[in-house]
């Protein structure tokens, strides 16, 4: 039988309660109620990042179900060692990568890249990204690959270190900054091709 | 002045959880129907698993302590 916790008792710890404390509660008890707050903290964060890479409701609606249903299965692999939020990114972003491969839908999530080791200059500021109008952004990320695109998001809407994106996407930290660099210059020059008119 | 760091990948992450509200409340239905067939499962094995080491300690001969024990 589930058993679910008062909606006063929910909403009370849904503020106050962190998502590890919520994992280990979960592990204790096996009552669904914590997972439903997760689920409520998480889940439209993983359908947002999977319609982005995806560019399908309907999949990225399944992508969700599967995803939530991974971290409910896995949650007791949950070592602790980084942050919950960083742990369900890295499922999404490697479930998403995963289905685009099978499906070959985009060649720049599987083809890696041949000029890792050349000198990119760095001379994109992180301000030109993270100040950007926001449907403008949304536009940018829509054109440029989705390889490009996932390392931008990773950087700058999860706020990962370049160490949890190295151990995510299983490369060198010397090459997740060359992609970052890269994915850097490619927003840049979409930018400049759509908006050049205007400066 | 209070400035506030701007950072519109989080802003954009945020319209779309408002925006695609409703594709969420299809999918938690789909989770919810996961979920009760994984607790339920859970639950039989928690059930009927010591039930069958039970058995299987008998058979060797050994005593089974969940005798008389109801399920």
């Amino acid at each position: 039988m589930i058993n679910l916790l008062s909606p006063l008792l929910a909403s009370d710890l849904s503020k106050k309660v962190t998502d590890e404390e919520l994992v280990q509660l979960y592990l204790e008890s096996q009552n669904v109620a914590y997972f439903n707050l997760l689920y409520k903290r998480y889940s439209g964060k993983i359908f947002g990042k999977s319609l982005s890479l995806l560019k399908s409701e309907s999949e990225a609606e399944d992508a969700t179900q599967d995803i939530m249903m991974k971290i409910l299965l896995n949650m007791s692999k949950f070592s602790g060692k980084s942050r919950f939020s960083t742990w369900i990114y890295s499922i999404t972003y490697n479930y998403c990568i995963d289905f685009l491969r099978r499906k070959k839908k985009d060649p720049s999530v599987y083809v890696d890249d041949y000029i890792e080791n050349l000198d990119v200059p760095d001379d994109v500021e992180d301000k030109f990204l993270l100040e950007m109008n926001v449907s403008r952004l949304k536009i940018i990320l829509e054109e440029i690959p989705t390889g490009d695109k996932t390392i931008l998001l990773m950087k700058y809407q999860d706020e990962m270190s370049i160490r949890e994106i190295s151990h995510i996407l299983n490369k060198s930290e010397s090459a997740i900054k060359m992609k970052i660099k890269r994915a850097k210059q490619k927003f840049k020059k979409t930018f400049n091709e759509k908006y050049k008119e205007q400066y | 002045m209070s400035e506030e760091s701007k950072n519109s990948f989080k802003e954009l992450e945020k319209l779309q959880e408002e925006k695609y509200s409703s594709n969420l409340n299809n999918v938690k239905k789909k989770v919810d129907g996961n979920l009760n067939s994984v607790h339920s499962m859970l639950n039989i094995v928690d059930v009927y698993f010591s039930k069958l080491i039970g058995y299987f300690v008998s058979m060797i001969g050994g005593e089974n302590s969940d005798k008389g024990k109801d399920v």
